[in-house]
């Protein structure tokens, strides 16, 4: 089992940005998934993307803490305008346990999100 | 029969240890139950030493023939136990998933109770606190498949 610590990347792919995430998102990670994400939604909103991939597929764990900065993101989308609103599409790979269940949760608080779950 | 125990003065780097080291023990009885019952001891002991007056926090966790109890202890400082009653009363009687969602939806710069709420509905256990003085006991408890 491997320990990795939170690592970021964008990239652009068309009118989609996809920001990936991988190792172990602990609570000293929050600060840093934060700004990642407050980038990519500013980056979507300034190039007119319309839809925001986040992979998860090598996110092999997120505290409470760090499930707060998806949380804080999601509040961002939804205050969106019309528009201006873009569709969020996550990555999630049901070999870690704890993806399924934490985002069951957090498309039933944010139900403009959708899933795409397959193994990496 | 106590299964780990940890105590002292505790850092947000011994909660990523504790989680690693529970799921290690708990892995004896399933690879989805270790992973639970780790993420809660997480939550919890996370949740101790943020709310500690102190700096100090308890874990422990116990097993019987039927079930697995984290219970974590810290004094916690007057505004902070009040934080820790009102989701208390929250959680009291309340669909997991409702109160985890509720959390989500209050403001994200406080959403106060997502690492309860995350116990009580992704973890599966049961959830009571009980407070003396200043001092708070929070347990979760999950049957043994």
């Amino acid at each position: 089992m491997s320990y990795a610590p939170l690592s970021t990347a964008a990239a652009r792919d068309g009118d989609t940005l996809v920001i990936t995430c991988t190792g172990s998102a602990e609570t000293e990670s929050f600060d840093m998934l934060a700004a990642a994400l407050e980038k990519a939604h500013h980056d979507a909103l300034d190039t007119s993307c319309r839809t925001v991939v986040a992979d998860l597929r090598g996110l092999e764990f997120a505290s409470s803490s760090c499930l707060k900065a998806f949380v804080s993101w999601f509040h961002q989308v939804a205050d969106l305008s019309g528009d201006a609103r873009y569709t969020v599409r996550i990555r999630s790979n049901p070999r870690h346990a704890w993806q399924p269940r934490s985002l069951r949760a957090l498309t039933a608080f944010a139900k403009f999100v959708e899933i795409d779950s397959e193994a990496s | 029969m106590t299964d780990f125990e940890l105590n002292g003065q505790l850092g947000v780097d011994d909660v990523t240890s504790v989680r690693r080291l529970v799921e290690k023990l708990q892995r004896r009885f399933s690879v989805d139950h270790a992973e639970r019952v780790a993420m809660a001891a997480h939550e919890l002991l996370e949740n101790a030493i943020k709310f500690s007056a102190d700096g100090s926090a308890s874990i422990r966790i116990d097993l019987t023939d039927r079930d697995v109890t984290i219970k974590t202890r810290n004094r916690a400082r007057p505004e902070n136990l009040d934080s820790l009653k009102s989701i208390s009363t929250r959680l009291d009687g309340v669909d997991p998933l409702e109160f985890y969602v509720s959390c989500m939806k209050a403001s994200p710069k406080s959403p106060g109770g997502l690492g309860i709420g995350r116990v009580a509905y992704e973890a599966e256990m049961q959830i009571g606190m009980t407070f003396d003085n200043d001092m708070v006991e929070v347990r979760a408890v999950a049957a043994l498949a």
